[in-house]
């Protein structure tokens, strides 16, 4: 069926759905469903538009894993099955392989790069690997093989066209009770390099490697207690610094003023700066006791829900938190924002650090006392999901590979901070990892079922069931549906797969007669028929891509129809992980390829990192154990990994500078015993990071100012030793967030779901596509200023609403999405034709903070790319604190500055009258200190220079209107009969009017007050001094 | 170019614009104190306030700007610019150690120009361009893994985080226009800034990074939109009063946080942002293009639209005066499908690059512009997969054109098979001593005081391939 007659059709099929619209695209009416509900009008509309796009492939080169290291490879024996005699070998040459080459690699070979079912036939290892339904060949039994199954028409039909002939079955027979000798050279080797049990022995000496010492305590008797008295510093943190200070022969650093600490304890802990009053409030307390002003502050931002959004995202950034699979089909995984809310919620409640990875790893195993608990635990199992996929990967065995490799490298990263993944295709090249260790791990994670979703579609090859939630959503993120709305999709469904069938029956009766042609036993029967098969070929392929079509669509549909209950509520789901039925262990892929496993690996953990590591039980997945043994004051790493990043965060550098990384190609620790001592003291408070936060908050290293010192700096240029304080460029999220919060425009609730998950499930193809989702899903208040109109509005849609293409505004009452308590509110989700939209569209049009926009991979808002915001496809422990020359245009000229540039203005003048408090209010309010004198001189003459510019330009605008007007009303008066209405629209607004006023009495107007205020509030906006934490 | 600010498309407003900041550009750069670290042995600044305006070189050259054309991914060299008869007589065979079995070239090989160089079909363009190719066929590195060798390519290492050869070269030779970045990056790689990096040079020479038409790799045409380039509620004279005040404000907090880099950063990016306001545009601008030139690069449409595109801003760049210019393509990493996936990639790249070496050919700018082209490895001539080929760091190809290099020269040779270079081996390192020596810089003079020692792009290494150049 070609696209003209799906699209001709679809009308006749659901009239009061579809109109086909003039530009080709069909469009989609809510009227008959009689609500506003975005998703499932992209879903049909995109079945049809995105053929037109074609599916340009891309190499995921940046996530290429394989290590090809050519040069350490060598031969090596192949293994296992007998050597293949040369007789063997004679017969398959002759009789097996032609018949391999000519029925089968065309849908079965890396040669033809389709490996159908997860089958190729082109290397013996790859058939006794098999492909999605197992084995090609059973060694043991070879009638129970599906290759001689399949061939003999039982169960399984190959090759479709037509059975092989009973001779050539014969041979096969022959050749497989044999045990299928197969002489087909597939130069398996295995790297030449390999990791000894010495070298493992030595490894297990590395500093990172050693057991913490018995308690903190001890470190401070052993480290510090001889030096004590020495010793300027009283706090154990401090100790240790000064400590080193010392041996290294760097400076002690000067104490920062009370603002600069108080404005570094803001961004750190709640990722926005304090107001004005806030100020005051601090400076107040501090001038009585500073220790008592920082301990009562820390208390009062840890107690603070903005605290976990803050920390959050910092745990988001290092376990790869996005929306949507990323790479070339990018779905979206409407269910992610769960774990988001999920993080913060832990951040916020002080989770033991312990249980909070247990959750994470096993939280479908753990038992629990309640239902909520139960919904936390399985949704906290979302960290193992959502990774980014390569959702169109053909190989099934390769998805599943990957899938898990991805899962290795993250948890080992982030949880343990060393590189397990690097041991995939060969043992490590700098740790004293082994390929066993790898697929050890790989065994244990390959026993759990990871349920990420997805939607079926042209491109999809890879789609999971998602997990029910036990307690359902308040607010579900999708509407409701009308069992009738339900039933008409279910009825389409069905319509397009009666469809399928049909197609399906044309297309294995047109394949039939070709081959099967009566009388057609000669070879030269063929050629007669030359131009007809050519013709067939055709109509093959259009067939076949109409088939893909409907499958697209009937994934689409499905998978929307997957989301509700019989009844038409949304499911409340998550992703997350499930144990697989029967535990097993994983086999050794020789170089990592999946079509050569090798031997079986016991599933066990990484043995550099423990000697005498738990035993885990045949019946067991390794799972919990796995956990239990990461989670735990005894692993080595754990504890050092996590407190070095809490340090990191606080301080600004590591320790350790490599937070990923505590092997031997990571940095080594500045601080060694200060590490120790922090992991301990991790520990022994039960693991909370909330106390570890607060320690190191309240220590003096955390106070130190800035100084210039030519010794210190020579001696230590990356400042290990903190001679003086790291500045930090405020990151993306806290840049935006305090760009609202000085507007006074942020809004601190959070929003319930996300974006993505109101567009519900679908599959987007690229970045583009993604873009009109989102503003299809969120869009748009009903009312848009001009500006935001001409950047975003496409024909389909007119201001007023006039348009008839568009849809009619839904009942409001019987939209859960239109409630008043949603956040969502505002954004109109019916005005779903808005297609043309820019990035920062998305971005400006949510109030919320910044942890809260959408997540999706390759497109981030611009106001995340542009300041470095984590790569989401990335493991991101340090983030990139680049200043570049587009920052600059944003911060000069990006609308959302501007807007709060405005929002600022106005809530100054509100305040102070505009008075001369006006200069000290903003200060306070975006730099959290009062202004220098001569910076109050700086800034009144700015405001006096802005004053003359603006009021100058609002003259010579006013001349230049009266001039105009003259000249009109000189015209007007000729034509007045004719142009009587464009003399009414000739009246100045009333700003205008305002300024001509004015403008006679030489006062300053409040409108020209108000333009020079926007115009200093956005200066303030961009110096350097909004953009860092000192 | 000597008077790259006589271009047309720059014309606007220049002298206003420069009356208009003239007071300001010494304070903005006082602050560099980190300047303080860049060593004697380069060039004088013509603007002794001013490490950006240009200096003079180590010695005098052709070669003024660089287009850096990189292929990430590792483009296969045996089937492009590496001609192996014997690869394809000993198809088949296995590869010995290596393992696989060798893959001859599914594409034809044939003679060009006057110089007879030896090219693949799948570039019939540039193959017209034969007589200007310097073919680099013995080039290796030493990681095979994509992101390790792509910043290799650019900074010499993979192991610290060092500046990028971009960096490098502004430093050492400023650049010609204030009101563009000296050197832009167009669509480098999200995740990784190895590419335009300055890592310890001082902020002004970090690379720009200006994303037109999407990641690399993502195919559609070029999209030559800058946002954020206007304010809609300033004139041009009050946003430089207000930008006064913003770089005096942030002056002060420089002098209160004396060698504090992210404010000089800011700083730096402040002047840069405000003149690129009016430059950027017009440079972008390409209706000023006549539609002969646009389907010359194959920037009118089809598979070459998006590099062609780019190939076209490249040239407009360095025509105003741009320093260094990378256009960056992604989609090399053929592990599946030579006979596939390749020729569809050659096809996006072929025509630009043919149209770009003309181009600045015709307008006089070849010789002072080099044109350089590389993967970050190449890719084995054996095959485990029967159809594919992986990855290959012992050997590849990069070219050279225009900015002083010899002309139809095939330099260096890869083995019989083209598995590692063996004649005349050019190491990444040597491959940048020979791009900074064509820039008139000595990759040893070429150094930056950091940590206390002398840093240099090559490290310790780095030997000049004299034959190439003419």
């Amino acid at each position: 069926m070609s696209m003209h007659r799906l699209k001709s059709r679809l009308p006749q099929i659901f009239p009061e759905l579809f109109s086909v619209s003039s530009d080709s695209v069909i469009s989609f009416s809510w009227n008959a469903f009689g609500l506003r509900f975005a998703p499932l009008a992209l879903a049909l509309t995109m079945g049809v538009s995105t053929l037109a796009t074609a599916a340009v492939a891309q190499d995921e080169m940046m996530s290429e894993q394989k290590d090809e290291m050519m040069s350490e490879m060598a031969d090596s024996p192949p293994k296992e099955r007998p050597p293949v005699t040369a007789e063997q070998a004679a017969f398959f040459e002759s009789k097996i392989r032609p018949v391999l080459v000519t029925n089968c690699y065309s849908c079965h070979s890396q040669q033809s790069g389709r490996s159908e079912g997860g089958l190729d036939v082109d290397s013996a290892a790859a058939l006794l690997n098999g492909g999605e339904s197992g084995p090609a060949i059973d060694l043991e039994d070879f009638e129970s093989g599906l290759l001689w199954k399949a061939i003999n028409y039982d169960g399984l039909e190959m090759p479709p066209q037509d059975p092989l002939p009973p001779h050539v079955i014969e041979d096969f027979k022959v050749w497989l009770s044999q045990g299928a000798p197969d002489p087909r050279v597939t130069n398996v080797v295995r790297g030449a390099y390999r990791v000894t049990p010495e070298a493992i022995e030595k490894g297990r000496e590395f500093w990172s490697l050693q057991p913490l010492p018995e308690s903190s305590v001890a470190i401070l008797t052993k480290v510090v207690q001889p030096h004590a008295s020495g010793l300027q510093a009283s706090k154990p943190i401090d100790q240790f610094v000064e400590l080193q200070r010392e041996q290294q022969g760097v400076s002690t650093p000067p104490t920062a003023d009370s603002y600069t600490v108080f404005r570094r304890l803001c961004f750190d802990l709640l990722g926005v700066p304090p107001t004005a009053e806030q100020v005051d409030w601090f400076q107040g307390l501090w001038a009585q006791d500073p220790e008592a002003a920082m301990s009562t502050a820390v208390d009062y931002m840890l107690a603070s829900p903005k605290f976990g959004e803050r920390w959050g995202r910092h745990w988001l950034d290092i376990v790869r938190y996005a929306e949507s699979t990323g790479r070339e089909v990018n779905m979206p995984y409407p269910q992610a924002w769960r774990y988001r809310d999920y993080v913060i919620d832990s951040f916020n409640n002080d989770k033991p650090y312990d249980r909070f990875l247990k959750e994470q790893l096993v939280g479908d195993l753990l038992p629990s006392q309640t239902r909520a608990q139960k919904q936390e635990q399985l949704i906290a199992t979302g960290y193992l999901a959502m990774g980014p996929k390569t959702l169109n990967e053909r190989n099934p065995r390769q998805f599943e590979a990957d899938l898990i490799d991805e899962q290795i490298d993250v948890t080992t990263r982030a949880f343990l901070g060393i590189s397990v993944a690097c041991a995939r295709c060969h043992d490590h090249k700098f740790e004293a990892i082994t390929q066993e260790d790898y697929y050890a791990l790989a065994g244990i994670f390959g026993n759990m079922a990871t349920q990420f979703g997805g939607v079926n579609s042209q491109r999809t090859r890879h789609t999971t069931n998602l997990i029910e939630l036990p307690l359902a959503d308040e607010q579900p993120a999708m509407p409701a549906l009308k069992p009738e709305q339900l039933a008409a999709m279910n009825e389409r469904i069905s319509e397009l797969n009666s469809e399928i069938r049909e197609l399906r029956r044309e297309f294995a009766q047109s394949r039939r007669p070709n081959r099967n042609r009566p009388g057609n036993g000669n070879s030269g029967g063929n050629n007669t028929a030359g131009g007809n098969s050519n013709q067939t070929g055709m109509e093959q392929q259009q067939r076949q891509q109409t088939l893909q079509r409907l499958n697209a669509q009937v994934g689409s549909l499905q998978g929307l129809v997957d989301c509700y209950d019989k009844d038409g509520n949304p499911r409340t789901l998550c992703m997350g992980v499930q144990p697989k039925p029967r535990s097993t262990d994983a086999r050794l892929l020789e170089r990592g390829e999946v079509n050569q496993p090798g031997a079986t690996i016991p599933r066990g953990f990484v043995s550099l990192l423990d000697k005498s590591p738990p035993k885990i039980k045949r019946d067991s997945s390794g799972r919990m154990e796995f956990a239990n043994w990461v989670a735990n004051a005894e692993n080595p790493l754990t504890a050092r990994v996590m407190a070095n990043r809490v340090w990191q965060h606080l301080i600004g550098e590591g320790i350790v500078r490599t937070p990923e990384d505590f092997g031997v190609t990571g940095s080594r620790p500045s601080h060694p015993e200060l590490l120790d001592y922090l992991a301990l003291r991790l520990i022994e408070n039960k693991w909370s990071i909330k106390s570890l936060i607060k320690e190191i908050a309240l220590s003096d290293a955390y106070r130190i100012g800035w100084q210039v010192d030519a010794i210190a700096r020579d001696k230590d240029p990356e400042n290990l030793y903190l001679w003086r304080s790291h500045p930090q460029r405020i990151q993306s999220e806290s840049l935006r967030d305090s760009l609202l919060w000085v507007g006074g425009t942020l809004d601190l609730d959070r929003p319930h779901g996300s974006l993505v998950a109101q567009a519900g499930p679908l599959e987007l193809g690229r970045g583009q596509q993604l873009t009109q989702l989102l503003v299809r899903a969120a869009m748009a208040r009903p009312q848009m200023d001009a500006a935001e109109g001409d950047e975003m509005m496409s024909d389909s849609m007119n201001k007023d609403g006039s348009n008839d293409a568009r849809p009619a505004r839904p009942n409001r009452e019987n939209s859960p999405l239109m409630a008043d308590d949603n956040p969502f509110r505002r954004r109109d989700l019916a005005n779903a034709n808005v297609v043309a939209i820019n990035e920062a569209t998305v971005n400006r049009s949510f109030d919320y903070r910044s942890v809260y926009l959408p997540v999706v991979r390759d497109l981030l808002p611009r106001s995340m790319e542009l300041f470095d915001a984590a790569e989401p496809s990335m493991v991101i422990g340090v983030r990139e604190q680049s200043n570049t020359a587009p920052q600059a245009l944003f911060m000069m000229n990006n609308e959302l500055v501007r807007q709060q540039a405005v929002a600022l203005a106005e809530r100054t003048l509100e305040k102070t009258g505009g008075s001369s408090q006006a200069i000290d209010y903003v200060f306070k309010t975006a730099f959290s200190r009062p202004p220098a004198p001569d910076e109050v001189a700086q800034c009144t003459a700015f405001i006096a220079e802005m004053t003359d510019e603006f009021g100058a330009a609002a003259r010579a605008r006013d001349a230049e209107r009266a001039a105009e007007q003259e000249r009109r009303q000189r015209r007007d008066a000729r034509n007045r009969r004719a142009q009587r209405e464009r003399n009414n629209s000739n009246e100045a607004t009333p700003a205008e009017a305002q300024t001509q006023a004015n403008s006679a009495s030489n006062e300053i107007s409040p409108e020209l007050q108000r333009q020079v205020m926007i115009a200093f509030c956005h200066a303030i906006l961009a110096t350097a001094e909004f953009r860092y934490r000192n | 170019m000597n008077e790259p600010t006589q271009s047309p498309i720059l014309a606007s407003r220049r002298q206003w614009l420069q009356n208009a900041t003239s007071g300001f550009g010494f304070l903005a750069f006082a602050g560099l104190s980190t300047w303080a670290n860049a060593s004697p042995m380069i060039g004088l600044p013509q603007d002794p306030g001013n490490p950006l305006s240009p200096r003079e070189p180590h010695f005098p050259t052709k070669a003024k700007h660089v287009i850096f054309l990189t292929m990430a991914g590792a483009p296969s060299h045996v089937d492009m610019f590496d001609y192996k008869p014997n690869l394809k007589r000993d198809n088949g065979k296995a590869a010995g150690r290596a393992g696989g079995s060798l893959m001859g070239s599914p594409f034809s090989f044939s003679q060009h120009g006057e110089s007879g160089l030896w090219l693949s079909e799948l570039f019939p363009n540039l193959a017209k361009q034969a007589d200007r190719l310097c073919l680099l066929n013995s080039m290796h590195g030493d990681s095979p893994n994509h992101p390790t060798a792509q910043t290799q390519l650019h900074t010499g290492n993979f192991q610290f985080v060092r500046p990028s050869l971009g960096a490098w070269t502004l430093y050492g030779l400023g650049t010609d226009n204030s009101s563009l970045p000296g050197f832009v990056s167009l669509n480098p790689p999200a995740g990784n800034t190895s590419s335009y990096r300055n890592a310890f040079l001082p902020a002004v020479f970090q690379g720009t990074k200006l994303n037109l038409g999407g990641n690399p790799g993502r195919g559609g045409a070029a999209s030559s939109r800058v946002p954020d380039i206007t304010n809609p509620m300033l004139n041009d004279q009050q946003q430089r009063k207000q930008l006064d005040f913003v770089q005096r404000l942030n002056q002060r907090q420089s002098e209160q946080l004396p060698e504090h880099p992210g404010v000089e950063g800011v700083i730096q990016s402040y002047e840069l942002a405000f003149r690129m306001q009016d430059s950027l545009p017009e440079l972008l601008d390409l209706s000023q293009e006549t539609s002969e030139t646009m389907q010359m690069y194959g920037a009118t449409g089809g598979r070459s639209a998006r590099f062609g595109t780019q190939c076209l801003i490249a040239r407009r760049m360095v025509e105003a005066g741009v320093r260094f210019v990378e256009v960056q393509s992604g989609g090399w990493d053929h592990h599946n499908s030579i006979t596939n996936q390749l020729p569809p990639k050659c096809e996006e790249i072929d025509q630009p690059i043919a149209a770009l070496i003309q181009d600045l050919a015709q307008r006089g700018l070849l010789d002072e512009t080099l044109i350089v082209w590389s993967g970050e490895f190449g890719r084995t001539p054996f095959t485990r997969n029967g159809v594919g080929r992986d990855h290959n760091n012992r050997g590849f190809s990069a070219f050279m054109v225009g900015g002083g290099v010899k002309g139809g020269l095939r330099y260096g040779a890869t083995d019989e098979h083209g598995i590692a270079a063996v004649e005349k081996p050019m190491h990444i390192h040597d491959f940048h001593a020979t791009i900074l020596h064509l820039l008139g810089l000595d990759h040893k003079r070429l150094t930056y005081r950091y940590a206390g020692r002398d840093f240099r792009l090559t490290d310790v290494h780095g030997v000049i391939a004299h034959e190439i150049i003419a």
